[in-house]
């Protein structure tokens, strides 16, 4: 080496904010929680109705949220109309604000679609929840399964466009190389299908439902994205580990460089490893002690969303705090306000307020695949046993 | 001292990403942000390598060196380029074979650098004598962690290498 130098690095402050981080998270939920509500929902496998149902409520409020999330993190937020006025067909950014609103319409439609029959039942209910059901039911008329199916494979469709533009705006970006790889698209993707699973194990526990055909559909979910996901990492470390440059090197130094990074890697792959584990345990255990086993897939839910937020995290953040010009990382501190802490509170309160107005005025636990009325059985308006032999404590 | 400004690449990955085309690269290469357009998404920001656009404060749109493309309008120096004491930097127009910056870029074409080639921005801002750690990233250990100006705010951290 020949004379030393000194640099001085100015500190860049991250250009994407905590909010960017809620977006996709939320977003991701809300994708991979729309094709675990399609196997009942679309496809009429009626032995996932009850997932189906905790998977379009989890859909349904995520979809709402994200947007609001993703608004945020503009510094303009009211020009967001600039997005349709002067569309450029050559960002992927603006490929997704065009997807985004269709996505957004399409789950709306399609819960209405899925929950009318009940708010149709529920039009004569006392105060203000019938009157909220006669608002919202739009008339008697039955709702047509082929409008559901029809609805839901549209919206499936768009879905599918989330994923490509929210993985591809982020892995084109050559300026951050660790961002630049083809596999992080999918691995958006996996650790959304893990987050989602969880989510649904966790809503299973909270809204009382306890299913046991929810929780085992969904470790087995968990179980299959999990080795997708080990897949996709490990065709990432295999596809670089010898390359001098690029996603895989850049990972490597920052691996070696920094206590923090270090820390995080670890971090990240004992919590997928041990998930994994748990997963698999529960699982294989003896049917036997199945209903004692599965009565901790909540916990295991907590694990899945922390992964598929932590990931995001990693990725969003924690990659724009690597110099790119300079040598070193930029220091960064979460800042407490809305572009910070509270942002990330905010949107997660948001998001709690919307799941509980659901609640209080949708009877969605008795949402169907279309049909009218009379199939929701009267009987039980809070219980709808339509799975009732699968349903234990 | 390395001056780091916007390189005005001729293929800048700041361009094709902005959803609303609020960047753009004028007819005579400059690169320039419309910033009654802009959103504010940052999103060129981050395509950048060079870390030469920021989030402006004030206007809370995307921001960088314009080459002073109002002075160059008015028939001015970029201010770098005039307050330079040494001058060490030149401005010019490359398209004219017979400015002084194409002589010295033909004079030169050897010892002329630009940094991260590899990224194929194709910088039209050329370094004469630099030291070529800077090409790339430079590898260096942090020496402290905040350096503060005279009036007590943070200039950056000190690296040495
Ligand atoms: S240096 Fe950065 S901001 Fe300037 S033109 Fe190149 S990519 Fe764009
Ligand atoms: S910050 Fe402004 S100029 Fe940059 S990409 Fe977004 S809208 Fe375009």
């Amino acid at each position: 080496m020949n004379s030393a130098i000194e640099l001085l690095a100015p500190r860049f402050d991250i250009a994407w904010y905590p909010w960017a981080v809620q977006y996709f998270f939320m977003i991701a939920l809300s994708y991979a929680t729309l094709w675990l509500a399609a196997p009942a929902l679309v496809f009429g496998r009626p032995r996932w109705l009850p997932t189906a149902r905790l998977a379009l409520l989890a859909c349904l409020t995520t979809t709402l949220v994200a947007p609001v999330a993703l608004l945020a993190d503009l510094h303009q937020p009211l020009r967001f109309w600039h997005f349709y006025a002067y569309a450029n067909s050559h960002s992927w950014m603006s490929v997704g604000s065009l997807v985004l609103p269709l996505y957004v319409v399409g789950v709306i439609v399609l819960s209405w679609l899925a929950w009318r029959p009940a708010l149709q039942a529920h039009r004569q209910a006392p105060g203000l929840g019938g009157l909220v059901a006669r608002w919202l039911s739009l008339g008697e008329p039955p709702t047509p399964r082929a409008l559901v199916v029809l609805v839901g494979l549209g919206t499936l469709a768009l879905s599918t466009g989330i994923m490509l533009y929210t993985g591809a705006e982020v892995a084109i970006v050559k300026a951050r190389p660790l961002w630049h790889t083809v596999w992080l698209p999918p691995m958006f993707v996996a650790t959304g299908f893990i987050a989602a699973a969880g989510l649904i194990l966790v809503l299973n526990r909270l809204a009382g439902e306890r299913s046991t055909a929810v929780n085992r559909q969904m470790l087995k979910v968990m179980l299959g994205a999990c080795l997708v996901a080990g897949l996709v990492a490990g065709s990432w470390l295999l596809d670089g580990i010898n390359a001098n440059a690029g996603s895989v090197a850049a990972a490597l130094a920052s691996v070696r460089d920094s206590a923090e990074w270090r820390s995080t890697a670890l971090w990240g792959g004992l919590t997928g490893v041990v998930l994994f584990g748990a997963v698999l345990y529960l699982l294989t255990g003896p049917a036997s002690r199945r209903p004692t086993l599965y009565a901790w897939g909540w916990v295991l839910g907590l694990v899945a969303l922390h992964v598929g937020w932590m990931f995001r995290w990693v990725v969003l953040m924690d990659v724009q705090t690597v110099a790119r010009h300079s040598a070193g990382f930029h220091h960064y501190g979460i800042p407490a306000g809305s572009s910070g802490i509270l942002g990330i509170v905010g949107t997660f309160g948001l998001w709690l307020a919307a799941i509980l107005l659901i609640d209080l005025f949708v009877p969605w636990r008795q949402a169907t695949q279309g049909g009218s009325t009379a199939d929701i059985s009267p009987a039980a308006p809070d219980h709808p046993d339509v799975e009732g032999a699968l349903r234990h404590g | 001292m390395l001056p780091r400004l916007c390189n005005h690449c001729e293929n800048p990955p700041c361009v094709p990403v902005c959803p609303v085309e609020a960047t753009f690269q004028r007819q005579d290469g400059i690169v320039v942000v419309d910033s009654d357009r802009c959103v504010g998404c940052a999103y060129c920001v981050n395509a950048c390598p060079y870390d030469a656009r920021f989030i402006n404060e004030r206007t809370q749109t995307a921001d960088k060196c314009t080459f002073c493309a109002h002075r160059l309008e008015a028939g001015l120096l970029p201010a770098c380029v005039e307050s330079c004491v040494g001058g060490a930097r030149i401005i010019g127009d490359m398209r004219d074979p017979e400015s002084q910056i194409s002589r010295m870029i033909a004079e030169h074409r050897d010892a002329l650098m630009v940094l991260q080639p590899e990224k194929n921005t194709l910088p039209q801002v050329f370094y004469l004598g630099m030291d070529e750690r800077f090409v790339t990233r430079p590898d260096a250990e942090p020496v402290a962690l905040e350096v503060l100006d005279p009036h007590g705010q943070e200039m950056g951290y000190e690296f040495r290498h």
